[in-house]
C-alpha cells in the first residue's frame, strides 16, 4: 500500500488477473483470404474498373494488402492495373480537384 | 508476332468521325501485316479526370496479333491524330488468356461476383 503511494510509475507487478492481458493485443482475428485467389475466375484487368474500384479508397488511393488481405501476387498485379486505369482516365489520381 | 490492344479515347467533339478514325487505325496495324482481332467500341464515357478541360471521351479498344513494330506505328498515328485524348497499349497475350473479349467496364450487365459483397463504385 504505502509502496504504491509513494511510486508515481504504474506497478505493473500489482495488476490483477482480469487485467491483466486486457489493454494489451488480443490473439484475435479472421485470417484474410485473397479473393482473386479463392476465385480463379476472377481476372485482374486494367479495363474492368467494377472489380478494381473495389481496391481503391474513395479518394482514389490503392487500399493495402494488409486490408484486403491480398496475397503478395494478386496484390502486385492489382497496382499496375490499377496505375494502367488512372493513365487512361478510367480510373482518378485524387478526387481533390474534379 | 503477339496479340496487343490499344485503348484510346478520343475528344468528344471528335466523335463523329470515330468510324473513320478506327478504319484509319485498322489501315495501319494491317499495314504493319498486322490483323485486327477485335475492336470494341465503348463509346462515351465520364473521365476519371479532366483531359484538356474534357469530361468525357470516345472510348475505343483495339486488339490485333501484330509485331511490335505495328504498336510502334499505330502509336506514331495516334501521337499525330489530333483529338486523341489518351492511349494505352498492353500485351494482351498472357495478361487475358483465354478472354480475348474484353469486358465492357461501363455496363451493368455483368453479373456481381459472387460472394463478394456488392460495393458500389466510387465516383468522383
Amino acid at each position: 500500500m504505502a509502496q504504491r503511494e509513494m511510486g508515481g510509475a504504474r506497478p505493473y507487478r500489482e495488476r490483477t488477473d482480469d487485467e491483466k492481458g486486457a489493454p494489451r493485443r488480443r490473439p484475435m482475428f479472421r485470417r484474410k483470404v485473397c479473393r482473386f485467389c479463392a476465385d480463379k475466375t476472377l481476372k485482374i484487368d486494367y479495363k474492368d474498373i467494377r472489380t478494381i474500384s473495389q481496391f481503391v479508397t474513395e479518394r482514389g488511393k490503392m487500399t493495402p494488402s494488409r486490408i484486403t488481405g491480398n496475397c503478395a501476387r494478386h496484390q502486385r498485379l492489382l497496382t499496375t492495373a490499377i496505375k494502367r486505369a488512372r493513365s487512361i482516365a478510367l480510373l482518378p489520381f485524387t478526387t481533390a480537384n474534379s | 508476332m503477339a496479340l496487343y490492344e490499344t485503348l484510346f479515347v478520343v475528344h468528344p467533339e471528335k466523335g463523329t468521325r470515330m468510324k473513320e478514325l478506327i478504319e484509319r487505325f485498322r489501315k495501319v496495324v494491317e499495314g504493319q501485316e498486322g490483323t485486327v482481332a477485335h475492336v470494341d467500341e465503348w463509346g462515351m464515357r465520364d473521365l476519371a479526370y479532366r483531359i484538356d478541360k474534357q469530361a468525357k471521351g470516345f472510348y475505343t479498344l483495339l486488339q490485333y496479333n501484330s509485331s511490335a513494330r505495328a504498336v510502334e506505328e499505330l502509336e506514331r498515328n495516334l501521337r499525330l491524330t489530333d483529338g486523341i485524348l489518351r492511349y494505352l497499349t498492353v500485351r494482351a497475350d498472357e495478361a487475358t488468356q483465354g478472354q480475348p473479349v474484353a469486358k465492357h467496364p461501363s455496363e451493368e450487365h455483368r453479373a456481381p461476383a459472387e460472394g463478394a459483397e456488392a460495393k458500389s463504385e466510387p465516383r468522383t
